[in-house]
């Protein structure tokens, strides 16, 4: 698993343009962004949109001169133009990209997993770990991430709380992390 | 948010939920930016639950427990001596009958199974990222295709190739069939490997089928997938 810390030495390179810092920074806050933005239950093409605006405001203010100086700020600085991004273009009938208000305050959905790129790799350890699942737990979990169900109704019908969920979650992310190893 | 609070606080597990009001949202949303180690979790996470999704589309068949049939009450009624024996005797002879000769030949016949399905809907001859199905040997597996539509073909041909590279036509689908996703059948026999599902288009004119796409997918065999 990988733990990055971005330093100052890291911040230089970014703003000096070198190649592989470029494309560690991007693949690195790619996946945050989409994940960000696929909490607000946004298409994928959408997201792909926001992303791309994102970084391109995130360099220009790198490069400038009152760019950035705390490499330790860095990803909240990543996260807060990705907020105003998403604010600007949150109109109805905005040019490029239509929202509507309720995509910045959806409550209780779940997040949007719809067209992730899973190496088989993952699919094979998931496959192995939902098996080692109680059944019910299978079902839950198919009930919440592929059919979608209201959580309510997905509690009502398996005579589960909400808690209940949020554990069971808990577990099979804690599983797969362990077969997945370090 | 700190990093302790999101741990203690469930935060991923909410988030990932929908469950964290805006503010909290907004929190985390700054906190795993900045926290490697709570953005690598979360990115698992996300994986995690977007691979189970993956998964659970293919499981789309779910078998069907046949609900035990009840005794029809005053059943008991009947057995009274004079009419009970004769009728017993005849009875014996037919279950016997049935249990040794009529029940398995309609079990070799007909049967009814639960087909394992699998979704190429989401799979294109373009995608890296090749469909893995795990399949049951010398069973049937149903695969879901929506067709590539256009309208100068009049209906579709699908075809299969296995990993040698032999083509077994399967079905054809209509123009009107082609609107909805469409179930093809299959039986991989006890090959594993790479398979391909190629569609060929009828053109209205009558000009030759055109191939239109090739879906690459592989078959692989394991102890039987487990349902709900």
């Amino acid at each position: 698993m990988e733990f990055f810390a971005f330093d100052e030495a890291y911040l230089r390179r970014l703003r000096e343009g070198d190649p592989s810092t470029e494309a560690h920074f991007v693949a690195y806050f790619s996946q945050l962004i989409q994940i960000k933005l696929r909490s607000r239950l946004l298409a994928p093409d959408i997201v792909d949109d926001l992303k791309q605006e994102t970084f391109a405001r995130v360099f220009r203010k790198l490069r400038s001169s009152d760019g950035i100086h705390q490499a330790d700020r860095l990803g909240s600085f990543v996260n807060s133009v990705c907020n105003n991004v998403l604010k600007e273009k949150y109109r109805v009938g905005a040019r490029q990209v239509a929202l509507e208000p309720e995509h910045l305050e959806i409550p209780d959905r779940v997040m949007n997993l719809e067209q992730l790129v899973i190496t088989q790799q993952t699919v094979g350890v998931v496959r192995k770990v939902l098996v080692q699942l109680p059944k019910r737990d299978q079902a839950i979990l198919r009930e919440i991430f592929w059919l979608e169900t209201d959580k309510e109704e997905v509690c009502q019908k398996f005579g589960v709380g909400r808690d209940y969920l949020r554990v069971l979650v808990h577990r099979a992310k804690g599983k797969f992390r362990s077969a997945m190893g370090p | 948010m700190d990093h302790d609070y999101a741990v203690k606080s469930e935060a991923c597990e909410k988030y990932l939920l929908g469950e964290l009001s805006p503010e909290l949202r907004d929190a985390y949303e700054d906190h795993y930016f900045s926290c490697a180690e709570c953005a690598v979790q979360l990115r698992s996470a996300v994986e995690t639950f977007g691979a189970s999704r993956q998964i659970f589309a293919e499981q789309r068949a779910v078998a069907a427990e046949p609900a035990a049939a009840a005794l029809p009450t005053g059943w008991f009624d009947w057995l009274r001596p004079a009419f009970a024996a004769p009728v017993l005797a005849a009875l014996l002879l037919l279950v016997g009958y049935q249990n040794f000769v009529t029940i398995p030949l309609l079990k070799q016949s007909a049967s009814p199974r639960v087909m394992q399905m699998f979704t190429l809907i989401t799979a294109n001859s373009r995608s890296e990222a090749v469909l893995e199905v795990m399949a049951t040997p010398n069973q049937p597996l149903g695969l879901y295709v929506d067709m590539p539509l256009d309208s100068v073909y009049s209906a579709y041909q699908l075809q299969l190739q296995d990993p040698a590279g032999k083509a077994t036509p399967l079905r054809s689908v209509s123009e009107e069939e082609a609107q909805k996703t469409v179930v093809v059948a299959i039986n991989p026999g006890n090959t594993p490997g790479v398979y391909t599902l190629v569609i060929s288009g009828q053109p209205k004119s009558g000009d030759p089928a055109k191939e239109l796409v090739r879906i690459h997918f592989t078959i692989a065999f394991s102890p039987q997938v487990q349902q709900h």
